[in-house]
């Protein structure tokens, strides 16, 4: 067992509680408690998951792991009885929950309301199931509990008297919230019911919770809130400033419910704590936040879950307890980081297994934190159901079908038997986008496919299949999809495929053709067709950064929480030596995203040049820890370690690293245009190496043997996607370009070198003949920059440790070839035939002769 | 803040005061949890018996009468 630093934890949900109407009630004292909270620990955004559904959410935070993994995957799923449908249930979750493994530890745990819990498990304390609460019969009338619902058992009785039926609610619990509410029509607007409920029911949990705290032991206490969320979405649209299509009266009778109910949990709050005492520590989150602003949207489509496009990205999280900085802001926890930190906080390892990370930055002494492979490995009484009692639903579903076909049952009536499909179809989509979200994209493609497939009009399933090919880069993939949505809408092309052909014109590198069209959107829809991220990136792939830097600050005038918009303006700054200013935009994206590899190697890459080393190679750091494969991270550490940190055991560890990373080997052929690399080419050529050519450009009266170009290697700047097809070829890369190469891939680099002199006359000559420029105007002024160019040329490369060169000597190639190309084949590993490319060597076209 | 008497529930304010349980409740009381919801259902029991005393009284008086 490791320090353990946390006494007690009492885990608080507040499902959809976001910062952005938090804050304000903070500075205007009207959450004192959570102000003090905040205070006294630490704070920071809490990123979610896609897709943002809250049974799959608080399964996440409970586990650590991703919705693929736990098995929670929606809000319902099919009843194993075939009999219908059913809410997500606890039996379905496939690994172990926190308080599980606590149970295995011999801790007491209590949890009150956790979404999905029903039925309740068998632990080592209580567990009031998330169906405990609702009220589905008037007030007087007999409000069953549904079994399962309290463990133990013997306390069923107990826990009903604490429910609080909505119909007891009287002017005085209403008021707060409404506080016209006798001016309404309660025939015409039932809002008002749904108003009571909320409050009921998140009365009737907190009054368990208080309970347990004040009358049990407890090592554990996880209590889930659904009260905001439900707030939010009855009455957000009815949250200042006014939205346009809402009525003033009705604006008036219910702008202030968000708030109260904000406030009405700040009162709770503060009794939870009180009753856990001064020495527990308190981890209070939510699962996502939810759009108070202009970003909550006006209409919402007729699909399942749809309300969930209300979320946003961020939820809250503080901690607060002994071992935990105070008053401290933490960047890059996201939900699936609950599990992994509470372990650490109790001095239990964490599984390898789970997708979250530690906190470790909340907490005020360095803790390394313990590794298991995995607790569901681990045997012991864990408090979960029975093997026999877990279920698998869609395997159930399945199962139940094959014994319809066979007869062995009857088919259910079509109405339940289509629920179950359109609940298992939904299902799937949704594990499919955690796939996606977990950038398991290949498993996700599989589930769509067929999803799509089945049922062809479902355009979401199209979309979003047409997403994850789009996020491979396959390119004509995504086009079919499109292709066979647009025939599905007989012809119509909604904007968002418009979007997706512009994102697939990026990835084929047409940056132009897709700034055009992203262009033409924006005229088409002025105010639907929101396209200045796109436009931001095409204009960067353009390098116009000027424009590029308009279409981000546009894009952040509508949404200011846009990591990549404040990623991209940073790159705009950084490209044009504006240091201070990228660093700060970088700043803002990480702070917002912290799991954002290239905004922290962007941040890198600025703070280097503002010469502040020691910071630089922290983002660097931090990038590699979260994408090891970007080399070119590794190759500024080992420069700044070497040459400005003065570390050099650091400097050699990184360089060794870089070739684990590396994807495969390029020859390379470079030099300066017209320095004999088209001739080395066709060499290589005849020598038998696989050439990456497109035979675009053809021979001519310049390169009578032709170029062994390909087209794309000019994009290299900013387009290195086509690096990987080069794998195990030579490509032709001019001298400029060397240094744009992806530094996961080793080099083989054969550098023609030829007399500068010769190299200017002969591009002078070429462009005479192709009409460029005039016989008598030779522009000798490029004369320095082509030696600068070389001159770094042979000092950078021999310092990369994925590059090797040979400098080849283009006058001793003319005239001796067998021995130049015998050096030539003994630095590629004696693989050529040499014959064959001594052949190549026509001296009657090496036309332009110094004197030297 | 808040007192067992036996099975009767007594809610007193932070500086030891006794705090009069409103029968129409409160969100404070709710706020409050357990102790509060029971406190808020046995004043209104209560009252409730002290309202259908009053009424059977005032019912008998008229029979009297």
């Amino acid at each position: 067992m490791g320090k353990r630093i946390a006494k007690k934890v009492l885990l608080i949900g507040w499902d959809a509680a976001d910062w952005k109407v938090i804050s304000p009630l903070m500075d205007a004292g009207h959450m004192p408690t959570l102000e003090k909270l905040v205070n006294g620990g630490v704070m920071g955004n809490f990123a979610t998951l896609d897709p943002p559904l809250s049974p799959t959410l608080w399964t996440s935070i409970a586990t650590g792991k991703r919705p693929y993994k736990h098995g929670i995957i929606g809000f319902t799923e099919p009843d194993p009885s075939g009999k219908g449908i059913r809410p997500a249930y606890i039996t379905s979750r496939k690994v172990k929950a926190i308080w599980n493994i606590f149970n295995q530890h011999d801790m007491k745990s209590h949890v009150i309301g956790w979404w999905p819990s029903h039925p309740a498990e068998p632990i080592n304390g209580t567990m009031v199931s998330n169906l405990y609460q609702r009220a589905s019969k008037p007030l007087g009338e007999p409000w069953p509990m549904l079994d399962g619902t309290v463990h133990p058992a013997e306390k069923t009785e107990f826990y009903k008297k604490l429910r609080i039926h909505p119909g007891e609610l009287t002017a005085a619990h209403i008021l707060p919230f409404i506080p016209d509410a006798k001016n309404i029509d309660q025939e015409k607007d039932k809002r008002l019911g749904m108003l009571t409920k909320i409050i009921a029911d998140c009365s009737t949990i907190h009054a368990a919770a208080t309970y347990i705290l004040e009358n049990e032991e407890w090592d554990f206490l996880g209590v889930y809130y659904d009260a905001i969320d439900h707030f939010c979405h009855g009455f957000m649209k009815f949250h200042p400033p006014q939205m346009p299509m809402v009525p003033d009266d009705i604006y008036n009778l219910y702008k202030d419910v968000v708030i109260s109910g904000y406030k009405y949990h700040d009162m709770m709050l503060e009794r939870l704590l009180q009753l856990a005492g001064p020495d527990v520590t308190v981890m209070l989150i939510s699962d996502h936040g939810f759009h108070p602003d202009h970003l909550r949207p006006i209409e919402l489509p007729k699909e399942p879950a749809a309300p969930a496009l209300e979320h946003s990205p961020y939820g809250i999280f503080v901690l607060n307890g002994p071992g935990i900085k105070k008053d401290e802001r933490i960047y890059g926890a996201s939900i699936l980081d609950v599990t992994p930190t509470i372990l650490t906080m109790y001095g239990l390892p964490i599984g390898a297994d789970m997708d979250g990370n530690v906190l470790v930055n909340a907490f005020e002494e360095q803790i390394i934190p313990d590794k298991i492979d995995s607790w569901d490995d681990i045997p012991g009484n864990s408090g979960e159901h029975p093997k026999d009692k877990q279920e698998d639903p869609y395997a159930a579903a399945e199962a139940m079908e094959q014994l319809i076909e066979l007869g062995y049952i009857e088919r259910p009536s079509e109405n339940i038997e289509k629920a179950i499909k359109s609940t298992v179809n939904e299902n799937n989509y949704y594990l499919a986008r955690s796939y996606m979200n977990g950038r398991k994209y290949n498993e996700a493609i599989e589930i769509l496919t067929k999803l799509f497939e089945e049922n062809p009009t479902t355009t979401r399933y199209g979309m979003r299949l047409a997403h994850a090919y789009q996020s491979i880069n396959k390119v004509a993939e995504t086009r079919d999809v499109l292709s066979k949505l647009k025939n599905v809408q007989h012809g119509r092309e909604s904007i968002s495929m418009r979007i997706m052909e512009g994102n697939l014109l990026l990835i084929e590198n047409r940056p132009k053709d897709a700034m055009e069209l992203f262009e033409q959107i924006e005229k088409d829809m002025p105010n639907v067709g929101r396209v200045n991220m796109q436009l931001g990136r095409c204009y960067l792939a353009l390098k116009k950064w000027k424009k590029a830097e308009v279409a981000f600050v546009k894009e952040l005038e509508y949404d200011p929480g846009n990591a990549s918009a404040h990623h991209g303006l940073g790159v705009t700054f950084l490209r044009r030596k504006n240091y201070d200013e990228a660093i700060d935009c970088f700043l803002n994206a990480v702070g917002l995203t912290y799991f954002f590899p290239f905004a922290h190697y962007h941040l890198g890459e600025a703070l280097y040049f503002s010469g502040e080393y020691e910071r630089s190679a922290e983002a660097f750091e931090v990038c590699l820890k979260m994408a090891p494969g970007i080399n070119k991270a590794r190759q500024m550490l080992s420069t700044i370690y070497s040459e400005h940190l003065k570390k050099p055991e650091i400097a050699m560890d990184h360089k060794a690293k870089i070739q684990d990373y590396i994807k495969g080997d390029i020859v390379i052929v470079s030099g300066l245009p017209r320095s004999g690399t088209s001739m080395m080419m066709q060499m290589m050529d005849k020598g038998g190496l696989e050439i990456f050519t497109d035979g675009i450009r053809k021979p001519d009266e310049n390169n009578p043997k032709g170029y062994y170009e390909h087209e794309l290697v000019k994009s290299l700047a900013r387009n290195k996607n086509w690096v990987k097809d080069a794998q195990g070829k030579c490509v032709k890369i001019i001298s400029q370009l060397l240094f744009e190469l992806p530094a996961n891939y080793n080099y083989k680099i054969i550098f023609m070198e030829r007399d500068l002199d010769e190299v200017i006359q002969s591009q002078h000559k070429m462009l005479v003949r192709d009409g460029k420029a005039k016989e008598d105007a030779l522009n000798i002024r490029v004369l320095n920059v082509f030696k600068q160019n070389l001159e770094r040329v042979h000092r950078w490369v021999p310092a990369q440790s994925n590059m090797e060169i040979i400098f080849v000597s283009h006058r001793n190639l003319v005239n001796s070839p067998k021995e130049e190309l015998q050096k030539v084949n003994d630095f590629l590993g004696k693989t050529l035939n040499i014959d064959d490319m001594v052949a190549v060597v026509d001296k009657s076209l090496h036309r332009e002769k110094s004197n030297k | 803040m808040e007192k067992k008497q036996g099975k009767k529930i007594t809610i007193t304010t932070t500086d030891g005061q006794p705090f009069k349980v409103p029968v129409e409740g409160s969100l404070g009381l709710l706020a409050l949890g357990y102790k509060g919801l029971i406190a808020w259902r046995q004043v209104r029991r209560q009252y409730q018996k002290v309202r259908e005393a009053n009424k059977s009284q005032n019912e008998n008086t008229k029979t009297e009468d």
